[in-house]
């Protein structure tokens, strides 16, 4: 539209330009009304919100910075929460990278029913988020699940460990789970990895490489953009992580597992503090922001685009 | 910037459109409201002539609950009872359950469009009443709109706020201990008397566990919040001071010794630690119904429930007094309100509603106690006979926790939830052994005096 805009000389052409872009704007305007009502006023809401006291019952209350001054000084649940979001993004996310590198370089290749099998690993990013899923962890983590069950009758333990509960494991419960659920970064590996030319490959076993070699010298740098690409998501989708604490552990035990967005969700709507919320909400995506940032910074470092050129 | 005018001019159009069309079913709606058919109409208009002013227009009433579908099922029950006797109002109703239900009220509250009348909790009620969002009921009492001649005081002081009535109590009950008396006699303990205090507790729960190898209780008395709560009361101090803003008790010890006596147990293996308290997502999987306990902390209405999923007899007790105690811990507290909003336009006929629900037999024989005991004493009388064992046990116990009792503090400050998440989280910090009871107790209080002093501010 803004090409035909520069072209346009005449009254006439930009009256039919005009008309044009009306048809157009007409029809995304269900999308559009959508996305003003619903998201761009929203966040413009929020962000003035959260410089307020604001318990949704009485109007806002104007307080300046002391949300965010509430939170790093004297919130020590919200310390907490960060020490549980990034102790949950640090582990999960590259634990989640590797096995779903792992699995993609084993489903590369063409097998018979490869499209099964991908099917299959992909089945538990699907649902993911459920709630199904979250009761079924409860009940293979639980006092009497299934895996206590198991670990009994080998005799590895004699009573059963509450592993959700208990203050040691309760955290690698979710990792695990977030581990398991690899499906979408596994799928994009695979796309990645069916672009590496052969040809790459057998220049390189001709010349005797091993497959460890050729996994290290020809796969992982031609790779680095999907991994890069990959890597940025999961940081991003890891810090938002809500569901798994929230269904399966409720934050606890004492605030072990309690993520940034279930504390967040917790102030807003069940301690009524909205604008501690919205502050909150500010802070996450000022945190994603940065890491975000810093993993693009590192790219250069260690990020191979063959169509730079630069080799 | 025409193209921006045009936008505009889209813009408006559609969502005149669309809030248009929004607003063309409303009526349609309100019809499916009033269920009986031609009946109804010549009521109606039998009304017009008899009653001034009623008009051709129908009084509209917005009624929201939390609750089971049992409870659903009544209410809606007593809803079109209510709707056949008065055919100048119509009724819509929204419920859902206890999750997500304040959320909804909140959202509903900042809209300006509470229901007119709606279901309260007490540690909900003085926040909502304070901000100005609740009717005050006293007025329809004098005008005989709301009729409490039949109700114990005792039963109605626990909707008050600043001494004026916001909550109207649908049922009474109280923290307490069911109990299997079958398990107690296998171990040899005596039952519980209203007269027990906690040495009998601590023995009663060593030898239980000892005697039959299961868990005495699945939680400390009362749970760690209103066993706490009821400890302090014991001691003559309450645990939030009357306007909300700090904690009242001022002696650490008290804290300290009520956790001291729980992870004394919890270290005996007579109570299960947390991970495994965790288990229990529903009263079938109560420790108690599944034999792997012999007591349970809950509210006494729950025993119905209870008995329901254990299939055998099963009793209430007193939360345990204590040896030099200074007055009565336990009160009759008030499961829930129903709160008329203040924004209401038809209060006269929202209260009116709320009168019927109280008073009215049939309407009770619906409802059958579901909410707790019944506040008017004629109700009760006539719930009797048709009561089964566990409601029976219920409303005696009711009976038998009013003359052990002291009135109930003032409703829950509205940084409740927060404080009562802290004291979880420390609970089980004891119970892990990051805490000692002492520590806990130190930062009990500073922590929870500054949730409260910043939530008062709002």
């Amino acid at each position: 539209m803004e090409v035909a805009k520069g072209l346009s000389n005449n009254k006439q052409r930009k009256r039919r330009n005009d008309y044009n872009n009306l048809a157009g704007y007409a029809f995304i305007s269900p999308w559009l009304i959508g996305f003003i009502l619903f998201t761009i006023i929203p966040i413009g809401a929020s962000f003035i919100l959260s410089f307020t006291q604001y318990d949704l019952l009485s109007s806002p209350k104007w307080v300046g910075l002391e949300n965010y001054k509430t939170m790093f000084l004297h919130d020590e649940r919200y310390i907490s929460a960060l020490k549980a979001t990034f102790s949950y993004v640090f582990v999960a996310v590259p634990l989640r990278l590797i096995f779903a590198l792992f699995i993609a370089v084993l489903l590369v290749r063409d097998r018979k029913m490869v499209s099964v099998y991908r099917a299959a690993f992909y089945i538990p990013s699907l649902i993911g988020g459920s709630v199904a899923v979250a009761v079924m962890w409860r009940q293979l983590f639980g006092v009497n699940g299934a895996l206590n069950s198991i670990l009994i009758e080998l005799g590895v333990i004699d009573k059963g460990i509450g592993w959700i509960g208990n203050p040691h494991t309760a955290m690698w419960t979710l990792i695990l789970l977030a581990a398991w659920q690899f499906g979408s970064p596994m799928l994009i590996f695979v796309a990645g990895l069916k672009q590496i030319p052969t040809s790459y490959y057998e220049a390189a076993y001709i010349d005797g490489a091993n497959s460890w070699q050729r996994f290290t010298k020809i796969t992982m740098p031609l790779l680095t953009p999907i991994i890069f690409f990959n890597f940025i998501m999961q940081t991003i989708s890891g810090f938002m992580a809500f569901t798994e604490s929230y269904l399966i552990t409720q934050g606890g035990p004492f605030d072990r597992t309690l993520f940034y967005a279930l504390y967040l969700f917790e102030k807003a709507f069940k301690f009524y503090e909205m604008g501690y919320g919205c502050a909150m909400a500010w802070v996450l995506l000022l945190i994603i922001g940065v890491f975000t940032a810093l993993i693009f910074k590192s790219s250069n470092y260690w990020v191979y685009y063959e169509s730079k050129g630069e080799w | 910037m025409k193209k921006w005018l045009y936008l505009l001019i889209i813009v408006i159009l559609v969502m005149t459109m669309v809030l248009t069309a929004c607003g063309q079913s409303q009526p349609a709606k309100d019809t499916v409201g009033s269920t009986t058919g031609d009946q109804q109409k010549q009521d109606e208009q039998k009304q017009d002539e008899s009653k001034e002013n009623v008009g051709s227009e129908k009084a509209e009433l917005r009624i929201f609950w939390w609750g089971s579908q049992d409870r659903h099922d009544r209410t809606i029950k007593v809803i079109e009872m209510f709707e056949e006797k008065n055919p100048d109002v119509s009724i819509q109703y929204e419920f859902s359950g206890w999750d997500g239900y304040w959320e909804k009220v909140a959202a509903l509250a900042a809209a300006n469009n509470l229901p007119d009348v709606f279901q309260q909790d007490y540690q909900y009620l003085a926040q909502y009443a304070k901000k100005g969002l609740l009717e005050a009921l006293d007025p329809y009492v004098e005008r005989g709109i709301l009729d409490l001649s039949d109700v114990d005081e005792s039963s109605i002081v626990g909707g008050k706020v600043d001494g004026k009535l916001y909550g109207i109590n649908l049922g009474s009950n109280a923290p307490c201990i069911v109990y299997d008396p079958a398990l107690f006699e296998q171990a040899g303990v005596p039952e519980p008397t209203p007269d027990w205090t906690w040495e009998d507790y601590m023995n009663a729960a060593k030898t239980i566990h000892e005697k039959l190898d299961i868990y005495a209780d699945r939680t400390f008395p009362g749970g760690y919040f209103h066993g706490l709560k009821h400890y302090v009361r014991q001691h003559g101090q309450k645990l939030y001071s009357d306007d909300g803003t700090k904690l009242d008790y001022s002696d650490d010890k008290l804290f300290e010794e009520f956790f001291t006596m729980e992870l004394e147990l919890v270290k005996q293996g007579a109570l299960p630690m947390p991970d495994e308290r965790l288990e229990v997502k529903s009263v079938e999987d109560e420790f108690l119904v599944t034999k792997k306990a012999a007591m349970a902390a809950v509210h006494s209405n729950q025993i119905v429930a209870m008995t329901k999923a254990a299939n055998r007899p099963l009793k209430l007790a007193l939360l345990p007094k204590h040896k030099d105690q200074v007055k009565e811990g336990m009160y009759v507290k008030p499961s829930m309100f129903f709160a008329v909003a203040a924004t209401s336009k038809n209060k006269d006929k929202a209260v009116q509603f709320v009168n019927y629900f109280t008073n009215d037999i049939e309407a009770n024989k619906v409802l059958l106690a579901e909410r707790g005991v019944p506040i008017s004493s004629k109700v009760r009388e006539a719930l009797m006979p048709l009561l089964n064992d566990a409601q029976k046990e219920m409303f005696n116990f009711m009976e038998v926790v009013i003359s052990n009792s002291s009135p109930i503090d003032p409703p829950d400050p509205p940084g409740h939830p927060e404080v009562d998440k802290l004291l979880k989280n420390l609970e089980e910090q004891i119970l892990y052994g990051q805490l000692t009871p002492a520590e806990a107790a130190i930062k009990f209080r500073e922590e929870a005096n500054k949730i409260l002093a910043k939530s008062a501010q709002q």
